[in-house]
């Protein structure tokens, strides 16, 4: 890939890939480490790539596999979550509801396993179907949308606690 | 009654998404491809280097093993080697003392 093309290619996906590991891992440092890693790793594949859209799902893979691969390896540095520093949960009135309620999306993904939270980011984020998110987190996809289910289900409760 | 608890939970999420996104500390495209350069040559060097490294260690190997052979052949006769070329057995043997740090800054400097 050119230095052009793989611009082109960051500056669609790189925001929207950080925010990914940064939800899947739960850490928003490991993003900052994991952002560089996964583009080296599709810059370094030979992979053949069908379209854009494949090239998308490919980078998610690899962010996935990393994110899950780190999750197996104890940390050395743990870190400690950073919500109290954002300056939206200061706010007054409607700012300050809202980031209550991102808190609430936050801690509730916080306690999904990582493969259901990257499961319904990808469905309702990224807008991938069960085929793109089975390839993406190397499931069957006949069980994804059982495992969707679940996952949401999950979520839902833990959203109306 | 699921369906709007799936919509909501879709806002939910892409809410979440969006402020994090927007919040997203990104490094410039150019500094992650240069990079992601720099590691792909450091990694194709290291790969290159492996097959010298090997040779290396296996011609060290042969050395030492035809140096042990050579000392075991002539092990008998040794103490009078030592005596008839004793002159020669030093001054060998300070031209190594002498070489050999350079040899090994020689070896050691890019």
């Amino acid at each position: 890939m050119t230095e052009d093309a793989f611009r082109l290619f960051y500056d669609r996906t790189a925001r929207g890939l950080w925010a990914y590991l940064a939800r899947i891992s739960g850490d928003r440092r490991q993003a900052d480490d994991l952002l560089q890693e996964c583009y080296y790793r599709f810059l370094k594949s030979s992979a053949p790539i069908e379209d854009e859209a494949h090239r998308k799902n490919y980078l998610f893979r690899i962010a996935t596999n990393l994110v899950l691969d780190a999750k197996r390896r104890p940390r050395v540095d743990e870190t400690t979550p950073e919500h109290d520093d954002d300056p939206a949960l200061r706010a007054p009135g409607d700012a300050a509801a809202d980031a209550a309620r991102r808190m609430d999306v936050d801690r509730a993904m916080a306690k999904l396993r990582p493969r259901d939270r990257a499961m319904l980011w990808l469905a309702y984020v990224n807008g991938s179907s069960h085929k793109e998110i089975a390839d993406t987190l190397g499931l069957q996809t006949t069980s994804i949308k059982l495992l969707l289910f679940r996952a949401r289900r999950r979520l839902a409760a833990l959203l109306a606690e | 009654m699921m369906e709007l608890d799936d919509l909501a939970l879709a806002a939910a999420l892409k809410e979440d998404h969006e402020t994090l996104a927007a919040s997203a500390p990104v490094p410039p495209p150019a500094l992650v491809f240069w990079r992601a350069t720099i590691r792909a040559r450091a990694d194709a060097a290291r790969v290159a280097e492996r097959p010298i490294t090997f040779a290396q260690s296996f011609a060290a190997t042969c050395v030492i093993a035809v140096a042990l052979m050579a000392v075991g052949a002539i092990w008998n006769e040794m103490p009078s080697l030592v005596t008839q070329h004793a002159l020669m057995i030093v001054l060998t043997l300070a031209f190594c003392l002498l070489v050999a740090p350079i040899a090994v800054f020689v070896a050691l400097s890019d």
